[in-house]
């Protein structure tokens, strides 16, 4: 499957010339031991092959057995993995919650639920959907699939990835042991002041939630710099800015996305702790503060929020559309400036969530025009993707299934959304059911409906196994109709005037067969999760066994293992096309030179990606989950006094030093 | 300077489309209250200083596309002409920009800033 360039090929991939002589590199005046000869003691994989370069690999890169050794690794393929489940425990929990909701509002006054428990099942669904499951799936398939796409053999700063999954666990743990006791958040998943402050909200159900968006924010930004990281400098020789697959691209426009725009609500949730807490008045009018702030900060996170969910889905459409459709995309250069674009876009709309607070109508017609125009890229990119299909020879496998349905409903929540940039008629349904229906069009249409694709597609590069095609389009379908059955009707019972947020409604209203026909198709949707749940546990364990290339994709994870070995490829690819397992169908051209027994990986240019360096990949480590146990400690200690800041800042100090300490292992020593 | 206009940046307008953009915006937010006031046009006059800002980025761009080299390094099957990708996609995101930026101006000529 793989072939070493040899000697003649060198000159047409220069930077290779270097890994295997050990020639210096990097710029003139600029050099670093990175670029030392490599060392004649050292086994490198140009004097080893086949299986026993494997295996020599496999130990060098892998996980210690054992408990310890479980909470030390840094293989990003296993911290992905505990992400994604993660991620989809949390989906389903959010999930239950909703169907208990739909239980409640079946019909008109009905008792199942009372409405203290009906505030906190609402708030506990929109946390747990927003922070717990959409945005760290979007980041857990990046820190599986990015490396095995970039041809790297871990992520950058792996300790970091490791930590940031620890501090997103415990989190997610927090808030749902608050639940089980009764002191789950009540105040909505934005948590809007002044219901959310100290007058309106006594007691400790807002300071978990509260903390709860520190820990969630904390990971977010640190998975988002190692992926950002992982992109531009770690990235197969060859691989040019324009060869890039379009999943990665989704993924970096997605972290830079998080990067800027998670602090807004980190900032939001702390001034609010701090007013609980300490007694600041941030947001407390009669002392000087303002309310509003709140919703500025809240929302310029908040909007962008839609896009981070909704950008790593489309790096999945991408990615099934090209491999179904047996075609490269068509316009390629078009879907990666709707990306970028996109991203833009997303920090410029978030005024279009107060239209009704009574904002000038001149300041919010700027939001109403930059609402409206991202409607542009992102039709782009729709049309991209049918283009890429009506030219191709589409297979209509699962996932491919999945992603059409895609097309329906998220085209259909994002002409809702046209509606609702405008000032007048947003003002009107503000609130409603209509907005609920909107953007759960959006949402699940935008993420649910290409995750579940996206699952099907990789399934077998993450087990091993394939998952059932015939159970999977009876999920498909049961997952359509139940979706549109619960939610179109939305639309009509919020033009019908139906709020938001209300546990129960009178018979008069008019409402209750609407509400039961969501009800209905809400079960329809729970069935087709549970048809999934038993799908993907069957084939985990009797599923065919699926060959490294089991789609015939075209990307570099695809010529992995599956799943992968510890070391991701035995020779890092050099890639050629933006296809490259198409282009070069019998062998793979690969670099030699690199470190058979130390954790050796290659740095590479950012615009060219020819190889620049070569670098040590930090080996397994214990600290970054007891600097996530320490964090845990002194984030939850605070949410009571807050002098668990200052008394958690030692652990946390200590764990931070011990994670710092200079090494004594050969990964620095060489 | 010279060299620059010359040979262009390619990404310029991928920065100065987007940056031109989030200043208008936030100025002409900002400014209601003022416009409101002095119903002076600042939007509009605003929006067009900004347009030409994130066209001068689609221009840098267009430079860059200009001189890029025309082939692929020959080890290529595909694409590998990064340069040029950055520059198109530079030229096409300061072109969105500018509308969205003349759209703001625009409703400077709509409203007049008292309206709630």
């Amino acid at each position: 499957m793989t072939r070493a360039l040899t000697s003649h090929e060198f000159d047409a991939v220069p930077e290779v010339t270097r890994l295997a002589t050990g020639e210096r590199g990097g710029l003139p005046g600029v050099q670093s031991e990175a670029d030392a000869p490599p060392s004649p003691d050292e086994l490198r994989d140009d004097q080893v092959d086949g299986p026993e370069l494997s295996a020599r690999l496999a130990k060098t890169w892998g996980t210690e057995k054992g408990l310890i050794g479980a909470l030390s690794t840094v293989d990003h393929k296993i911290i992905g993995r505990r992400y994604i489940i993660t991620a989809i425990i949390f989906l389903f929990l959010g999930g239950l919650s909703a169907v208990a909701m739909r239980l409640q509002l079946a019909q008109p006054e009905s008792k199942l639920i009372s409405p203290d428990l009906y505030n906190q099942l609402f708030t506990m669904h929109g946390t747990t959907m927003m922070f717990l499951f959409g945005v760290p799936i979007g980041e857990a398939f990046a820190v599986y699939l990015v490396p095995l796409m970039v041809g790297a053999r871990n992520i950058a700063f792996p300790r970091l990835n490791a930590f940031s999954y620890y501090v997103y666990l415990f989190g997610g743990i927090m808030i749902w042991v608050a639940f089980m006791l009764n002191i789950g958040p009540d105040t909505g998943w934005f948590s809007y002041v002044p219901l959310a402050g100290p007058e309106f909200s006594p007691g400790k159900r807002v300071d978990f939630w509260a903390q709860m968006i520190t820990f969630t924010e904390v990971a977010g930004i640190a998975v988002a710099i190692s992926v950002i990281v992982t992109v531009f400098k770690m990235r197969a020789p060859g691989m040019t800015l324009d060869r890039i697959p379009l999943f990665v691209w989704a993924e970096l426009v997605n972290s830079f996305v998080i990067v800027f725009a998670l602090p807004a609500v980190v900032t939001a949730s702390a001034m609010l702790i701090l007013d609980r807490l300490v007694g600041t008045h941030f947001f407390n009018p009669a002392e000087g503060g303002d309310a509003l702030l709140y919703q500025h900060l809240f929302w310029f996170f908040g909007h962008p929020e839609v896009y981070i969910i909704f950008l790593p889905a489309t790096g999945w459409v991408s990615a099934i559309v090209v491999t179904f459709a047996r075609r490269q995309a068509f316009g390629y250069i078009a879907l990666v400036l709707s990306l970028i674009a996109t991203g833009f876009l997303s920090f410029g709309l978030w005024v279009h969530h107060m239209f009704t607070t009574g904002l000038p109508q001149l300041g919010a017609s700027f939001f109403t025009a930059s609402s409206m125009l991202i409607a542009i890229p992102n039709g782009i990119q729709i049309f991209c993707w049918i283009a890429t299909l009506w030219d191709g020879r589409p297979v209509f496998r699962t996932p491919l299934l999945f992603v059409i349905g895609f097309f329906f409903i998220f085209v259909a929540g994002g002409l809702s959304g046209i509606m609702l940039a405008s000032v007048p008629l947003d003002t009107q349904v503000h609130d409603t059911f209509f907005v609920v229906a909107h953007f759960h069009y959006v949402l699940i249409g935008g993420n649910v409906f290409p995750l579940l694709g996206a699952i099907y597609y990789w399934f077998p590069k993450f087990t091993g196994r394939m998952m059932s095609e015939r159970l999977g389009k009876w999920h498909f379908w049961l997952a359509f109709i139940g979706f549109n059955v619960t939610f179109f009707p939305m639309h009509i019972t919020g033009l019908m005037g139906m709020p938001r947020r209300v546990y129960t409604y009178l018979p008069e209203m008019g409402w209750g067969n609407l509400n039961l026909i969501s009800t209905i198709g809400a079960v329809l949707f729970f069935a087709s999760f549970v048809l999934f749940l038993y799908n993907i546990i069957s084939s985990a364990r009797r599923g065919p066994v699926a060959e490294p290339n089991p789609w015939n994709a075209g990307t570099l994870e695809w010529a992995a293992a599956s799943p992968p070995l510890p070391q991701n490829f035995d020779r890092v690819p050099v890639v050629t096309n933006r296809e490259p397992l198409w282009a070069n169908r019998d062998s793979l051209p690969v670099v030699a030179g690199l470190s058979v027994e130390n954790r050796e990986q290659i740095v590479s240019t950012i615009t060219h990606g020819r190889a620049d360096l070569r670098e040590s990949s930090p080996e397994p480590s214990i600290w970054p989950f007891l600097t996530a146990v320490a964090t845990t400690i002194t984030f939850v200690g605070s949410i009571f006094t807050p002098w668990a800041v200052v008394w958690g800042s030692i652990p946390l100090a200590l764990a931070l030093m011990g994670w710092f300490w200079p090494k004594t292992s050969t990964e620095d020593e060489r | 300077m010279a060299a620059w206009l010359t040979r262009g940046v390619p990404s310029a307008g991928i920065y100065a489309g987007p940056v031109a953009w989030l200043i208008d915006t936030q100025f002409n937010y900002a400014a209601v209250p003022w416009v409101c006031a002095h119903q002076v046009p600042l939007v509009p006059i605003f929006a067009l200083i900004m347009a030409a800002l994130s066209l001068f980025g689609g221009f840098l761009s267009w430079r860059g596309y200009a001189t890029a080299p025309l082939t692929p390094p020959p080890d290529s099957t595909g694409a590998g002409r990064p340069h040029r990708f950055m520059a198109l996609i530079g030229i096409a995101i300061a072109a969105l920009f500018t509308i969205i930026i003349l759209l703001h101006g625009m409703a400077g000529l709509v409203f007049h800033g008292c309206e709630r």
